[in-house]
């Protein structure tokens, strides 16, 4: 590993990476959507999807194991033909599009509404998307490097947020600890499962990381954190704002920063964490471009994905603008979400099939030459 | 008359031939200085001459070394026959001494300060290194100057340069390999490495850029430093300039390569990263928990530097619900006065303070203090009573300008003032949105930014193993291993210490 020749991403950048993707949900509308379905138990959500998306995942795995060094699009690719690898790859880019859609579309509502009211919407979405832009283009080295360097400062800013409001958290108000019920708990956490679909889309980016255990522990540990730290800051909402005030709070972390102070002077912290929030989701954007047009160059076996990029952006910029207002967002989500849990599930076990019946085709035509002689 | 072998023009066996010739080619006796010394050497019963550039060459060491032994000796009991072995073994006490048998070879090194012995019916010449130019004593350093350290800095000299580093680092594997660069008037280019250290392909890729260099003449590092750069239009500075000997060995003994040229005060350290440029020389020769003082109060001043008007302008334009009540009041109640909207005051203010920066560098010593009289007294306090200006405006503004000045690098000095421009617009535009859009477009651009093939952050992100001597450092006997992003070749610095008893 030295560092002229070193062009692939290395085990702690690409955890931030998952961190930062991932954990960014405590902060959109997920969390309020969630706590609709939820209600008190909401908190209990993320974690129970990621045990339920850990299931495909496995099965995923276990065919990337068999190839060392190939990302999701190229297995797909061999194992499926041109045709069902170019098929596989358009499903995942689609899903991952509408979603990068419908969730850029969910920050530029915060920001206008929480920051910016008389600054048009388009206006703020273009200049998201042009940064997020720039940053993909600089490749995902840039993305993986910046992340690994604003991880604990992130954390930190979080660890801090909590502290803040440490003295207005009643945990008591975590109760009713079931919710609406053990079993309709368990059955938002099942359909919320593409709410981590990333553990599926970034094993396109295997090849990009430096090796494949690299990459297994940073997505394991990557997930594990994010997934602990959004239910955890979901309970916190949930004790602060309490139930059902909080299914009214349209952006609960934003709110959260709002009510902060530093000491008796500053009262007003929240710029500090709406600023280093806005450039979180620079990065976590620039990630979602480079993925997109990474899958897209894929499937359409484009020689260089990152010509793709400002297309990419274009087409982000243009579905988010679809949405008339911030309900029909979460509609939108709620859609998506439903149909991506759906496509998450089926892929792995598609893939694995389709691995299978590639191996055993294999091992005959392996077979018979020997046999013959 | 002049013989040609090859294409180029050999030496006659006659001693005027030879003469005539290198008159022409140094324009004698338009030009007067070449310096021809006609004699005879009696042991040998043949005239000689004795040429040499003044300026070029050091006189009284031609006249100790080699007039006189030649002219001092009269019996002719020599061991070899040739009479240039004779005079170039036997008769000359010169330290060097070789020969050569083309005017293309004599008129460049006498350039260089060499002197040329020609001796009647020889067709070779005797040359002897005699450089003398005219050159600065080791003063002291001017820019990086320290408290507690060394107080040698680099002189116009190469050879000196040289010296100095070599004293410093006692190394039999410290190389020093010259290269030239340019065509019409070439300049001798020493790079220097560790052997057993720096990564090979760094040295490599060095050595290859300075080959590719194309210019006419390349008189002086900062130019070359120019030609080597491999993002000219770059903000950021791919390499730094150190005029502190000790400075440069330790940069040495982390892998890294050092070009010294003539002419130049300065050694070009290769490939650098972030943490070297705003490193200051003087950060090891403090305690651990004083140099880490120093090092937090220069990273505040460097954030300080960049971000202070643009917060100011996005606080005070679109986040007013920061700042604390009573100073919004206290705020507010002296804008009101001032007619002009917050970013035309910063921009003003802060273009007046570049101006008296550039006009301090400008201007003759002797009215130096001028500028500062003007600068403090009509720029700050007749600006606040005119009502150009806040007065908060001018703690802001003066804040950053000291804050500036704590950087060490001047590269990186200027990158910081064009950046906080940048910032300043674009938190005028956008607030606190702008200026975190623009810093992750910056993050990207650092990241990726590279030199000689070394990540700019490195080893911080992408992370590679070091010692850890970045923003903050450790004590000294814990910094065991070299930075691993400059791949050096032997990763430890000092052993595990054995534990006592």
């Amino acid at each position: 590993m030295t560092a002229t020749t070193e062009e692939k991403v290395g085990g702690r950048e690409f955890t931030s990476i998952i961190l930062i993707a991932v954990g960014m949900k405590l902060s959109d509308i997920t969390t309020t959507i969630l706590f609709e379905s939820g209600q008190t138990a909401g908190w209990m959500i993320p974690l129970l999807s990621l045990g339920f998306m850990l299931i495909p995942y496995a099965v995923l795995i276990s065919v990337l194991k068999r190839r060392p060094g190939k990302g999701l699009p190229e297995i797909v690719f061999a194992i499926g033909g041109k045709f069902g690898g170019t098929l596989i790859s358009l499903l995942l880019f689609a899903a991952a599009l509408l979603m990068t859609a419908v969730t850029s579309r969910g920050y530029v509502d915060i920001i206008n509404v929480m920051v910016y009211q008389r600054t048009p919407v388009y206006a703020l979405y273009l200049m998201l998307m042009g940064a997020a832009f720039y940053v993909a283009h600089r490749g995902f080295l840039a993305i993986a490097r910046i992340s690994w360097l604003i991880i604990f400062l992130i954390e930190g800013a979080i660890v801090l947020l909590v502290a803040i409001m440490w003295q207005d958290i009643d945990w008591l108000r975590l109760f009713p600890w079931a919710g609406p019920g053990v079993l309709p708990i368990m059955r938002t956490g099942l359909m919320h499962s593409a709410m981590f679909g990333e553990i599926i889309l970034a094993t396109a980016l295997v090849p990009q990381v430096i090796s494949f255990k690299a990459y297994r522990i940073g997505s394991a540990l990557g997930f594990f954190v994010s997934s602990v730290k959004i239910s955890f800051l979901m309970a916190v909402y949930v004790c602060v704002f309490d139930y059902p005030e909080i299914i009214h709070i349209a952006y609960p972390f934003q709110q959260l920063t709002k009510n902060t102070s530093f000491g008796r002077v500053f009262t007003h912290a929240e710029s500090f964490f709406i600023a280093f929030w806005l450039l979180i989701s620079v990065i976590y954007f620039a990630f979602y471009i480079y993925l997109l047009a990474y899958l897209f160059g894929h499937a359409v076996r484009a020689d260089n994905h990152r010509k793709l990029q400002l297309p990419m952006a274009g087409l982000v910029l243009l579905i988010g603008l679809i949405p008339g207002n911030t309900e029909q967002v979460r509609v939108y989500w709620e859609l998506l979400m439903s149909y991506s849990t759906w496509l998450y599930w089926a892929l792995p076990f598609i893939v694995w099939v389709l691995d299978w019946i590639w191996r055993k085709r294999h091992a005959n035509s392996q077979a018979k030459p020997q046999a013959n002689v | 008359m002049t013989t040609q072998r090859d294409g180029k023009p050999e030496l006659s066996t006659l001693l005027a031939a030879n003469l005539d010739r290198l008159k022409r080619d140094f324009a004698y006796p338009v030009n007067q200085s070449l310096i021809i010394r006609n004699l005879v050497i009696a042991s040998l019963k043949r005239d000689a001459a004795v040429l040499y550039l003044e300026g070029a060459a050091d006189i009284g060491e031609i006249e100790k070394r080699i007039i006189e032994p030649l002219l001092g000796r009269t019996d002719a009991n020599f061991k070899y026959a040739d009479p240039v072995e004779a005079v170039r073994l036997e008769l000359v006490t010169h330290r060097t001494g070789k020969t050569a048998g083309s005017f293309d070879e004599i008129v460049n090194l006498m350039v260089d300060g060499w002197t040329v012995v020609l001796i009647e019916g020889v067709d070779q010449a005797l040359l002897f290194q005699t450089s003398g130019f005219e050159s600065r004593q080791v003063a002291e350093p001017i820019v990086e100057h320290v408290i507690r350290g060394p107080k040698e800095a680099f002189t116009e000299s190469a050879a000196v340069n040289r010296s100095l580093v070599r004293k410093y680092l006692r190394d039999r594997h410290l190389i020093a390999e010259t290269l030239n660069v340019g065509d019409r008037a070439a300049s001798e280019v020493t790079i220097m490495y560790v052997m057993d250290l720096a990564d090979p392909n760094i040295v490599d890729e060095v050595k290859r850029r300075v080959r590719e260099v194309r210019a006419d003449a390349v008189p002086s590092l900062p130019l070359l430093e120019q030609y080597l750069d491999e993002h000219p239009y770059s903000l950021v500075p791919s390499s730094l300039q150190t005029e502190r000997p000790d400075r440069a060995c330790a940069f040495l003994l982390e892998g890294h390569v050092i070009l010294l040229m003539d002419n130049s005060p300065t050694a070009l350290v290769l490939p650098v990263t972030l943490w070297s440029l705003i490193h200051s020389a003087e950060d090891h020769y403090m305690r651990w928990a004083y140099s880490n003082f120093m090092r937090i109060i220069r990273l505040l001043a460097l954030f300080v530097a960049v971000m202070t008007p643009s917060v100011y302008i996005a606080v005070s334009t679109f986040h007013e619900e920061m700042i604390p009540t009573d100073l919004l009041l206290a705020i507010a109640a002296t804008r009101e006065k001032v007619p002009f909207p917050a970013l035309l005051e910063v921009v003003l203010m802060e273009f007046a303070f570049e101006l008296v920066r550039e006009a301090a560098i400008r201007v003759p010593t002797v009215i130096g203090p001028t500028i500062g009289i003007v600068g403090a007294l009509i720029l700050g306090q007749a600006a606040v009573e005119a009502n150009i200006i806040s007065p908060i405006l001018v703690v802001i503004v003066a804040m950053t300008g000291i804050s500036s000045f704590t950087i060490p690098e001047p590269g990186l000095n200027v990158t910081v003032r064009i950046t906080r421009f940048i910032l300043l617009f674009v938190a005028a535009f956008m607030g606190f949105y702008g200026i975190a859009l623009v810093i992750a477009c910056v993050l990207a651009y650092l990241t990726t930014y590279t030199s000689f093939g070394v990540p700019f952050l490195s080893p911080l992100t992408p992370h590679f193993r070091s010692s850890a001597d970045m923003i903050l450092r450790l004590p000294l006997h814990r910094e065991r291993i070299r930075p691993h992003n400059l791949n050096p070749q032997d990763t430890v610095r000092r052993p595990e210490r054995k534990a006592k008893r």
